[in-house]
């Protein structure tokens, strides 16, 4: 299948991950209508560079959706905010479990960095080499940045948090 | 606790459980048969292909930004109709810009550490319980002291925030988890544990291969290559030189008259259309731009111009190599 990338191998990929990128959006933009424009933009990328796809594609494609999404913040002038903001659908869609949303502002006090690896591998639920490949660096980094991410999350939860590192520079 | 943490992380997850209509794929092929640009349709050679380029490319973007989590409300991402790419600006001043870079003070510096710093602009908005948002802003100063192995100790100055209105300082002044912690981090990474930017050869088809990715995103994605890589390495002359010859060489790229950068500095403006490539965005979405020191073709400040003006939202105050830097 790999060396036929017609119309049918896409539309396979499509089938399989469609709903995992658009998850991914809805993880981090404000809506279902924006997480579905962004995974549309998502294949639509993955068709035109159909043959750097690799076999397991959807780290790939999270790849893809990640940059597209800073180029989009670029797009609206605005720094991005520091985390995922929304105070409402955790309670909508979780019954209002304090103990769920303490986790969650706790996770957007950490780095951007550190909410991203922790977001890819708690909720886009992949391996920390996946987790690797949509970050663009080794699997050792990663690992380190995970333990790192999880125990900064831990602390903060704990309240004896040290500093939240702050993204925008890098 | 830290086992259960991603257990509980995980338990969070606002799209859990969500439902997610079938796609439109026959629509999305539609749309790509509108392509003008081939975007390399030929098969490749075998062993050509480069499994990782989406990722190189993303570890380019994420050195611009520094930044994962968004927020973006109201607007979804534009829909790009298919339609012939602007014709090329004129490009001349930047290569002028090329022809009279001069050496600038930190050439000569020597040291076991390639030190950059850096001033940007951060801040959050969030959704509050009456459906408005609450806005904050804050200066981040980001210093980096990097050795020769890619390990590098970093310094973090997070500075007061600011609030466009009095209901978003009040929202976050009852909120003060929502704010970033103020005050001065220091942090020391282990080699391996971030990628360091690699520079490439001082020539501009080395400067476009390396920083052009990917070219559908447009010209404006050359100027944020640029960005990425003024931000996270030392440039020498001729490295500088070949950077804005790339610039130059960028169908779309511009000069727009000088401009001072918050840091006082004063430089010539390069632009890039936003949402320019082959496949455009409708309407006009500003440029990506950088303050550029006609003395010295060093890349003062990056940002964003339209027609109200641009915003700087990173200033490179220092770089060079040194051997001092503070203790942890």
């Amino acid at each position: 299948m790999d060396d036929d990338r017609d119309t049918g191998w896409f539309r396979a990929v499509y089938a399989r991950h469609y709903a995992d990128v658009v998850r991914y959006g809805l993880r981090r933009l404000d809506g279902t209508a924006a997480a579905e424009e962004l995974a549309q933009e998502v294949f639509l990328v993955a068709w035109r560079r159909r043959w750097d796809v690799p076999s397991q594609a959807l780290p790939w494609l999270y790849g893809v959706a990640r940059r597209l999404l800073a180029n989009h913040w670029r797009a609206q002038r605005a720094a991005p905010p520091p985390g995922e903001l929304r105070e409402h659908p955790a309670a909508d869609r979780h019954d209002g479990v304090t103990d769920l949303l303490d986790v969650r502002a706790a996770l957007i006090r950490l780095s951007d960095d550190d909410q991203e690896i922790l977001r890819l591998v708690a909720w886009e639920q992949l391996a920390v080499g996946e987790a690797a490949l949509v970050l663009g660096c080794g699997v050792t980094a990663a690992k380190v940045r995970l333990h790192r991410a999880r125990r900064r999350l831990a602390e903060l939860l704990a309240g004896t948090s040290t500093p939240a590192r702050v993204g925008g520079t890098r | 606790m830290t086992e259960r943490i991603l257990d509980q992380l995980t338990a969070t997850d606002p799209a859990r459980g969500v439902p997610v209509a079938p796609g439109d794929v026959e629509a999305l092929l539609r749309r790509a048969s509108h392509d003008v640009t081939s975007y390399d349709l030929d098969g490749p050679a075998r062993g050509r292909r480069r499994v990782l380029l989406a990722a190189a490319a993303i570890v380019a973007v994420g050195a611009v930004t520094g930044t994962t989590a968004v927020l973006l409300r109201g607007s979804p991402l534009p829909a790009p109709v298919p339609a012939v790419p602007a014709p090329s600006v004129a490009t001349g001043c930047v290569d002028r810009l090329a022809d009279g870079a001069g050496a600038a003070p930190y050439d000569t510096s020597r040291g076991a550490y390639e030190y950059l710093r850096t001033s940007s602009m951060s801040g959050g908005t969030v959704q509050m319980q009456n459906g408005k948002f609450a806005n904050v802003t804050y200066m981040v100063e980001r210093s980096t002291w990097t050795a020769a192995d890619g390990s590098r100790r970093v310094r973090t100055v997070t500075q007061q925030p600011t609030y466009p209105d009095e209901t978003s300082r009040t929202f976050f002044r009852d909120n003060p988890g929502r704010l970033p912690e103020l005050g001065t981090t220091m942090e020391d990474q282990p080699a391996g544990e971030v990628s360091r930017q690699e520079i490439p050869a001082a020539d501009p088809a080395a400067m476009a291969d390396a920083l052009y990715r990917p070219r559908e995103n447009g010209p404006s994605q050359a100027v944020n290559g640029v960005t990425g890589l003024v931000q996270a390495r030392v440039l020498d002359l001729p490295h500088r030189a070949a950077l804005l010859r790339f610039l130059a060489r960028t169908d779309g790229v511009a000069c727009a008259g000088e401009q001072t950068d918050p840091s006082g500095r004063t430089g010539v403006v390069v632009t890039a259309p936003v949402g320019a490539g082959p496949q455009p965005s409708p309407g006009d979405s500003g440029a990506q731009s950088v303050l550029v020191d006609p003395a010295t073709g060093d890349v003062l400040a990056a940002g964003y111009t339209d027609d109200t003006g641009t915003i700087w939202s990173a200033v490179f105050l220092e770089r060079g190599f040194t051997d001092e830097r503070p203790s942890a």
